[in-house]
């Protein structure tokens, strides 16, 4: 997984039919110290999340392991809020 | 199966239920002819109780949702084993 923060959201009405009623959010990547990096992915959010929260990103087809995402043309998924972290360099 | 570093671990509440109960760990990939970083850090689900500091091999893709079965755990990297020595013959 990654870590990244919520910047945006999109919309999008003409999409694949299995993708209907899917939240789609822009996600950067982040770095330990908190700052943004230049990567980033569309993903789908199924745990409920806000802009400018920090959560991970599941990406490939581990992303469609979920109830929710399954058999979908999804590869990115956001499947945690990050509360905190800690880390040793 | 890839050769990394426990470098700390990440808290959520907020998570999907198959990950409920799975500690996640963040992970430096170290490179195992030179011991030095390689590509940025990622956060993976442990299965192994590993600690800060202990070398880990991980497996990522869909390979790491192979230690789950048929569970839905949406993992993209799974610590699978604590590493204590490599030994590496030949080396040039």
């Amino acid at each position: 997984m990654i870590l990244g923060q919520v910047v945006g959201s999109i919309v999008s009405t003409q999409k694949e039919k299995n993708l209907t009623g899917k939240k789609l959010l822009i996600v950067k990547a982040i770095d330990l110290d908190g700052s943004l990096l230049d990567s980033f992915v569309v993903a789908v959010d199924i745990v409920g999340v806000g802009i400018n929260e920090k959560v991970l990103v599941v990406s490939g087809s581990s992303a469609r392991q979920t109830q929710e995402t399954k058999d979908r043309a999804i590869d990115a998924a956001i499947v945690a809020k990050v509360d905190s972290y800690t880390f040793e360099k | 199966m890839f050769y990394a570093k426990v470098i700390g671990n990440v808290v959520c509440t907020i998570k999907y239920k198959g990950l409920v109960g799975k500690k996640l760990q963040i992970i430096q990939p170290v490179n195992l002819s030179n011991g030095k970083n390689s590509g940025r850090f990622i956060v993976a689900v442990d299965t192994t109780n590993a600690g800060i500091g202990d070398y880990v091999g991980y497996e990522d893709g869909m390979e790491a949702t192979w230690p789950f079965e048929g569970d839905d755990v949406p993992s993209d990297a799974t610590i699978v084993s604590i590493i204590e020595t490599v030994n590496i013959y030949n080396k040039e």
